[in-house]
């Protein structure tokens, strides 16, 4: 199985940590996190992520906006955004930005696996 | 040595000799070029050939001529025309010796007059080409007494003029001849076309005439059956109406309610059975099973009217068959409904017979009714007919069925036959094709049909009782969430209605389905938006589109919008069934118990000590009025509770986060504090 590079961008540790052992157990992945956006972008500048896990509410830069600017560095990265809210317009609206996959908290292996199984579909078409 | 007096008389001698001659030859040329033009005759080239050499004749002192032409079929030179005509044997010979001395070739290569030795003989022979600039069409040969010696210029030239002539007449009739050929085949294919456009137009107007017939049977057998409905319906408002009477009326409604609807699912098969729509799904049943169960249906019919329903199996027969039950039950209820219909007195007998060679399964269907002349029996199964049109009128129908079943059966790898005699009865034999595997294993006497009988009802139940897993049906018609419901429940399924697309995607991206209904048609979102946005957001949850279109187009439109499969509305409990264990466990598949992950059990630990240790801060922050610090801590409870499985202690977060968000001033602290307790409840 491939190994997939992650990055999780969660100001909840507790939700960082819960995120990481799904993936662990159900994937081969290497992972690093970061609990706001402005350390995300700097991270993301040096280095190049399989899969970015970005957190929609998060103090100084929230979810959308660092998505944005991820998007004019590497338009074709695939961003998994992770959100508190199921509301038809925020996710609308993230779609917008070309995130691959919208997961609702709380985290489910279901969930989580769908977001990577697309992923890995993506890489085979 | 003459004297120059004598010399000059000579040469004018010669000179008015030669003027003489060219004054002949000009006017020969003049009233040939008549004959050069003329049309339409049969045989163009040899009655020019001809008036050329009459007319060289004047000219020239040749002993014979000839004209040849290519002969297209052997590629080889023949003499078309000659003069004197007794003369064709000396000719030929002539012309054999020149050809096999190569003289003939050389001449063909030579635009003008060859003139050459005779073969043995005195005198010369004249060989002169007939080309135009595109090919070589012919030779022109003469013989003549004169020696080769004394042969003069200026009549070889004059003749070279003539013949070029000739061969640019030849060439023009040809064109002629091609353009009018071709003229002959236009007129022949705009006349065909104008046949087929006609046969075209005719058999559009048949079909048009046939469906504004078929329209204004429809209405009728729509309309009647309405009237009733909406009589017993008005009828059952009135106070005045006894208990009895509402009973009869609410039985009429069903009844004539399922008729209409009989009506409408024949014109939906038939169209599309016209747009080849019409799939059939073959799997394996019993056939005792799905015999005793039309048996039943038809018993209950023919004891209705009278008359005796007979069932006769020609052992052995395949315990399983191969094959669409609901079409097979489709034909077989159209063709023993129809011999009941048209049975006034005795009885209608069902035979159930095997042909292992061919692997068909024949069912025949005999009853002993009014019967049908021979004459007749061909237009049974077109749309639309039925024997008569005053039949429609007594026997009631839509005249569809034969024309559905027919289409069934062929489908089915069969076909229907008819035989029948007036006022004696008819015989109709549907063959539908299985597969050969299934003769293997044979039955031999009733008592096997039962027992696989009775094994497939149980089958049934298993299935509608057999599945696992949770649904969400998204469907904003209440009947239809009601029955689409009472089905999920039957088959052991969790289920979650929502009535609109919009709170199907909320729901669907919050919590976990292993199957989602869609209706395509729904307020705020529809079906198709939803499927889209679940899609875009990577669930990967299969989702079947309820729909009350049947068009490829919309069909298209599910599949593209990212559902998996459809079922058609109304919803017919059967296909219902399939459809949705495609998508969702057996219940008897045990699934292995979640293996509970170390690492896993070590982060709720860990989690578990984190709530420990954060309570006391969010009760501090309480004391405090650190209302901001109470807010941030809530959403990360709200975001990360649920996933450590305490879905309680994320809602009551979420609550308190929610209504510090509407007022940061808001009076919270019951909540926190029942919020704290859930904390120190869980970390003990």
């Amino acid at each position: 199985m491939k190994t997939v590079t992650v990055m999780i961008v969660d100001d909840d540790i507790a939700a960082r940590d819960l995120l990481s052992s799904i993936l662990r157990t159900q994937f081969k992945v290497e992972i690093e996190s970061v609990s706001d956006g402005i350390e995300a972008m700097r991270m993301f500048r040096q280095k190049q992520y399989d899969i970015v896990w970005m957190d929609f509410e998060m103090p100084g830069m929230d979810g959308l906006s660092a998505i944005e600017i991820m998007r004019t560095i590497c338009p074709d990265q695939f961003i998994v955004m992770v959100s508190a809210h199921s509301n038809v317009d925020v996710v609308k609206k993230a779609i917008g930005l070309g995130v691959s996959s919208y997961i609702v908290k709380p985290f489910t292996t279901g969930k989580v696996k769908d977001a990577v199984d697309k992923y890995l579909q993506s890489l085979s078409s | 040595m003459p004297a120059p007096d004598r010399n000059l008389e000579l040469r004018v001698q010669y000179l008015e000799e030669v003027n003489r001659w060219i004054n002949q030859a000009l006017e020969v040329g003049a009233s040939l070029n008549d004959s050069f033009i003329r049309v339409g005759v049969d045989n163009v080239e040899r009655s020019i050939f001809k008036e050329v050499m009459h007319e060289l004749k004047k000219l020239f002192e040749f002993e014979a001529m000839a004209f040849m032409l290519v002969d297209e079929t052997c590629h080889e030179f023949v003499i078309s025309e000659c003069d004197p005509y007794t003369e064709n044997e000396l000719l030929q010979q002539e012309i054999d010796y020149y050809i096999d001395q190569g003289i003939f070739s050389w001449a063909l290569n030579q635009s003008r007059a060859c003139v050459v030795r005779r073969s043995g003989r005195q005198g010369s022979a004249v060989l002169h080409v007939l080309s135009t600039r595109s090919r070589i069409r012919g030779m022109f040969v003469a013989l003549q007494a004169c020696d080769i010696n004394d042969v003069q210029d200026h009549p070889m030239n004059f003749l070279s003029m003539l013949l070029l002539s000739v061969s640019n007449s030849l060439s023009s009739h040809e064109l002629y001849r091609y353009v009018n050929e071709h003229n002959r085949n236009l007129e022949q294919v705009v006349a065909k076309r104008t046949s087929e456009l006609e046969d075209a137009r005719m058999q559009a107007e048949a079909a048009n005439k046939a469906k504004s017939s078929f329209l204004a049977n429809m209405s009728h057998e729509i309309r009647t059956p309405l009237t009733s409905v909406i009589g017993y319906a008005e009828w059952l408002k009135y106070d005045s109406t006894s208990e009895d009477e509402r009973r009869e009326a609410v039985d009429a409604i069903v009844r004539t309610g399922k008729h209409v609807q009989s009506v409408i699912n024949d014109i939906l098969d038939l169209s599309k059975i016209e747009n080849n729509k019409l799939t059939v799904e073959l799997i394996m049943v019993s056939l005792g099973g799905m015999i005793s169960e039309l048996v039943r249906l038809m018993t209950m019919h023919a004891t209705d009217k009278g008359l005796l329903f007979n069932l006769a199996y020609e052992f052995p027969l395949p315990r399983m068959i191969k094959t669409d039950p609901t079409r097979l039950k489709q034909i077989l209820i159209n063709l023993c409904s129809n011999a009941i219909k048209f049975t006034e007195h005795g009885s209608v007998c069902l035979r159930i017979s095997s042909r292992p060679d061919d692997g068909m399964i024949d069912f025949s269907v005999e009853d002993s009714g009014i019967g049908i002349e021979n004459a007749k029996i061909d237009k049974l199964f077109d749309s639309f007919t039925q024997a008569d049109v005053s039949t429609t009128r007594r026997f009631g129908g839509t005249g569809l069925g034969l024309n559905i079943s027919r289409h069934l059966a062929q489908m089915l790898g069969g076909d229907i036959k008819v035989t029948s005699k007036p006022g004696e009865g008819s015989h109709f034999v549907a063959s539908v094709a299985t597969d050969s595997s299934v003769f293997q294993d044979l039955i031999y006497e009733v008592g096997g049909m039962q027992d696989s009988a009775s094994q497939i009802v149980e089958d049934i139940n298993i299935q509608e009782y057999g599945l696992q897993g949770r649904v969400l049906l998204a469907e904003d018609n209440i009947d239809n969430q009601r029955l689409v419901g009472h089905y999920l429940k039957r088959l052991g399924l969790d289920i979650c209605v929502v009535d609109n697309g919009q709170l199907a995607v909320e729901r669907a991206l919050e919590e976990e389905f292993d199957l989602v209904l869609m209706d395509m048609q729904m307020p705020k979102m529809d079906g198709p938006e939803a499927a889209m946005i679940l899609r875009q957001t990577g669930r990967s949850v299969p989702i079947v589109a309820l729909t009350a279109n049947i068009g490829e187009e919309d069909r298209d439109h599910c599949i593209a919008a990212g559902c998996n499969d459809f079922l058609c509305k109304p919803i017919d409990k059967q296909h219902f069934f399939t459809v949705v264990s495609r998508y969702l466990k057996k219940a008897n598949d045990i699934e292995e118990p979640l293996s509970i992950d170390s690492e896993f059990d070590e982060l709720k630990q860990k989690y578990i000590e984190l709530i420990g240790g954060r309570q006391h801060e969010v009760s501090k922050a309480l004391a405090e009025n650190d209302r901001a610090f109470i807010k941030s801590s809530m959403h990360q409870f709200k975001g990360s509770a649920g996933g450590y499985g305490f879905p309680e202690l994320g809602l009551m977060a979420a609550r308190i986060e929610a209504m510090l968000k509407a007022d940061i001033n808001a009076d919270v602290s019951a909540d926190v504090d029942s919020f704290i307790q859930e904390c120190q409840r869980i970390a003990g």
